[in-house]
């Protein structure tokens, strides 16, 4: 066997790969053949460093919640696959537009008014002449902004978690939405099955982050030991709102054994915001 | 799912994803995230990117499903996706200033037999080296050291004949050799 041949050997042989005649070859020229020796030797202690490297942490629990977000979203997605000639039927519809045909009625019936009130405004030089009286504008603005709720409510119970999603950071988009548009993020806070759409839910309730009934959701949401995604995420959001009763419930996180240690750490980083 | 499945290969639970029972690929993501993470990390050097990687994986075995051969080997078709995925990635974000050594000449750059490795190396440096490898000698690299994976496993992988492998490997433990030295010759320049 040539010099170049057992070398290129060499890893082979450390990684345990050669069969036996192979292997007993190759030791019986490198026993013979100093530079083969010498050069075994390098690539042996590099083939050991290397395995003395430290090996990367592998985040199994954040990388499972999202493969499951994804599984989940996936097969609700496959579950409505069957009206697929509908399906075929819009694909021209541009990618934004919702599937459900109440959510459709709600969308286009906003349109409308959004049409209406642009076609009005539009002609500045004839507002004067046509200007309406200012209790019908107010009343065109009410009805729009309570079809824009409709819609996002609508949104938010969807089969679909995208647009659930949408529902959510819709929300933002509405001024001075009711109780009804709180009470629906918290619902998704709590119950919804897709992480994803409960973390949009935790940022868009910051806005409402004064309010009792959000500051007790968040506390809900917080002992959820199914998602420590989840628990950061209000972590982050009771230190950013400073809500008052945070260091007392960090403590106990803190020391909860039973709780993912990324959610124990977070908790400790939460209590050194508030002491500081 | 896992007390049924523990003794079901992959490929028939692929097989079962293609049919249409998604939670099969629970069981496949249970058995296989880790060393896809490792793989994507240690070759990126990137345990961040390597994280989103890992899902940007089982979305396109999702989506792909059905160009899986049932005859092949389904570790093989993973982690050709996992390098197809990081190439695209790394293609979005633009070059990467690595690897700096990529056409390291391995005749001129080898310092010879005379100059020999100290039994004590040190692994932050040597990390550093690997790092520094082209993107196909440290998968080489990495395939073969980390995963143990025998050389016609790593030929399927990456669609070149056994032969070459071994060619291939020999090289890049080499040039790892060679950027190792390279670097401790100049270390300021190195942790830069």
């Amino acid at each position: 066997m040539r010099c170049e041949e057992v070398r290129q050997r060499f890893a082979e042989y450390l990684a345990g790969s050669l069969d036996a005649g192979a292997a007993q070859e190759l030791e019986q020229h490198v026993a013979s053949c100093a530079e083969c020796q010498a050069e075994f030797a390098g690539v042996e202690v590099l083939w050991k460093a290397l395995g003395d490297l430290p090996a990367p942490v592998v985040p199994s629990n954040r990388m499972r919640e999202r493969f499951s977000a994804m599984l989940a979203a996936e097969r609700a997605s496959a579950d409505r696959r069957p009206a697929s000639r509908l399906d075929r039927g819009r694909t021209w519809t541009p990618a934004f537009w919702p599937g459900e045909p109440l959510v459709q009625m709600a969308l286009a019936a906003s349109l409308l008014i959004v049409g209406v009130l642009a076609g009005r405004a539009l002609p500045a030089r004839q507002v004067q002449q046509v200007s309406l009286p200012s209790s019908e504008i107010a009343e065109v603005r009410t009805e729009l902004h309570d079809m824009r709720q409709m819609l996002t409510l609508s949104l938010m119970q969807q089969q679909s978690a995208t647009e659930r999603l949408r529902g959510v950071s819709w929300t933002a988009q509405i001024d001075q939405p009711g109780n009804e548009v709180v009470s629906a993020l918290l619902d998704t806070l709590l119950h919804d099955p897709n992480v994803n759409v409960r973390l949009a839910a935790v940022d868009a309730l910051r806005r409402f982050s004064d309010r009792p009934e959000v500051r007790l959701g968040t506390k809900r949401a917080i002992t959820d030991k199914t998602s420590p995604l989840l628990q950061v995420a209000v972590i982050d959001f009771m230190v950013d709102t400073r809500d008052p009763q945070a260091p007392a419930l960090f403590r106990t996180l803190a020391q909860d054994g039973s709780l993912d240690e990324q959610v124990r750490g977070r908790a400790q980083w939460g209590l050194e915001r508030f002491a500081s | 799912m896992s007390s049924h499945t523990q003794n079901v290969t992959d490929e028939l639970l692929m097989h079962a994803v293609q049919g249409g029972q998604l939670e099969a690929l629970g069981e496949l993501f249970e058995r296989h995230h880790r060393p896809v993470f490792l793989f994507l990390s240690r070759t990126t050097g990137d345990p961040v990117a390597a994280e989103d990687l890992v899902q940007e994986v089982f979305v396109r075995i999702l989506k792909y499903r059905h160009t899986y051969d049932a005859g092949s080997r389904f570790e093989t078709w993973l982690f050709r996706i996992a390098r197809n995925a990081r190439a695209d990635h790394f293609r979005k974000r633009g070059p990467s200033p690595a690897p700096v050594d990529a056409a390291l000449d391995v005749a001129t750059a080898d310092p010879g037999p005379d100059r020999r490795l100290e039994r004590q190396i040190d692994v932050q440096q040597l990390d550093r080296a690997m790092q520094q490898l082209a993107e196909e000698p440290r998968d080489l690299l990495v395939l073969a050291r980390y995963h143990g994976l025998p050389y016609d496993r790593i030929a399927e992988t990456l669609g070149i004949e056994v032969g070459a492998v071994k060619v291939r490997v020999h090289r890049a433990m080499k040039q790892l050799r060679a950027v190792f030295f390279r670097l401790e010759d100049a270390p300021c320049a190195a942790k830069k």
